[in-house]
């Protein structure tokens, strides 16, 4: 321990940065699923587009991740999580469910 | 001797609280106002920031919260409303109330991520039914999936509100917010399971 750091003793940071981390988990089960829904059943110009956005929208949840994980390790008594950051990160899980919506009416 | 006492209102009652309708700001907003205290983006802060209305373990919620002014739907909508306005706008949730204590905020922030997993299990579980179930007739499966990635959809709207509302409650020293919505969620998961269960028996046949 460096001392200038005061690690919690019920690790609440660590477990924030996990929780982010099983969210990043799901939606990219979520991308694979979505992958497999347009990539079965024929190639088609809207299912592969489809599934790019799915892509993005799971590369958009895991950079929310990604900025938050290093904001919780950067500050020993960190923030509370911005509203924008909340907004988009279920911004992108609206997505991949719209998304989703025209790949399971269009099959 | 009694004409003079209704003219004058009571000095005692200028306070910080006498034109307030609310019961907690009066209190916890003396202490918190704190310029530049952090920024929760990049989660810096000046240390020695952390304070709160957390004493000796429990909250001090505000003393009997006075019912709502105008109880209803109405009401709820214009709640809802307010709260969407503050998903983007989050200068204004700081500005109301104490900061808590950052634990709380990261709790909170992990029951709101619990139920965006639980959005996104939803979501998997209408591709799913999409893909895994090619048995079926082509109604009851797309029907099927269409329900459970609308209730990820609506899972999800209401993680980030629920969480906004937390938030709020947390800064001004209320209780929290009592929900219906993991009963109303219940339900729906135990519906589209029996359906799935009646499907599965009946709909490989027809």
């Amino acid at each position: 321990m460096t001392g200038a750091r005061v690690r919690d003793p019920g690790l609440q940071p660590e477990r924030t940065r996990l929780a982010w981390r099983r969210t990043t988990l799901s939606g990219a089960v979520v991308a694979v699923l979505a992958g497999k829904t347009a990539l079965t059943g024929g190639v088609s110009a809207a299912g592969l587009v489809a599934c790019a956005l799915c892509c993005v929208c799971w590369l958009g949840l895991l950079g929310l991740a990604h900025r938050r994980i290093r904001a919780l390790a950067a500050a020993s008594a960190p923030g509370a999580l911005a509203p924008r950051y909340a907004s988009a990160a279920v911004f992108c899980t609206v997505a991949l469910a719209v998304c989703g919506t025209a790949l399971v009416v269009r099959g | 001797m009694a004409a003079s006492a209704p003219a004058v209102p009571a000095p005692d009652r200028t306070g910080p609280c006498a034109g307030s309708s609310r019961a907690g700001p009066g209190e916890t907003g003396q202490v918190g106002q704190v310029p530049g205290g952090g920024d929760a983006v990049t989660g810096r802060r000046a240390p020695g920031a952390r304070r709160g209305t957390f004493l000796s373990g429990r909250w001090r919620a505000a003393p009997a919260a006075p019912p709502d002014a105008c109880p209803g739907r109405v009401a709820g909508v214009i709640e809802f409303v307010r709260n969407v306005r503050l998903w983007f706008v989050p200068e204004d949730v700081r500005q109301e109330g104490a900061t808590p204590d950052y634990r709380f905020s990261l709790a909170n922030e992990r029951t709101f991520l619990a139920w965006l997993r639980t959005a996104l299990a939803l979501i998997g579980g209408g591709f799913a039914v999409d893909q895994f179930l090619p048995d079926l007739r082509w109604g009851w499966r797309v029907g099927l999936a269409l329900a459970l990635l609308a209730a990820g959809v609506l899972c999800a709207l209401r993680a980030v509100n629920h969480w906004v509302r937390c938030e709020r409650a947390m800064r001004r020293g209320e209780d929290l917010p009592v929900s219906r919505f993991p009963a109303l969620l219940g339900l729906v998961v135990a519906v589209v399971a029996v359906a799935m269960v009646v499907v599965v028996l009946v709909g490989w046949e027809g």
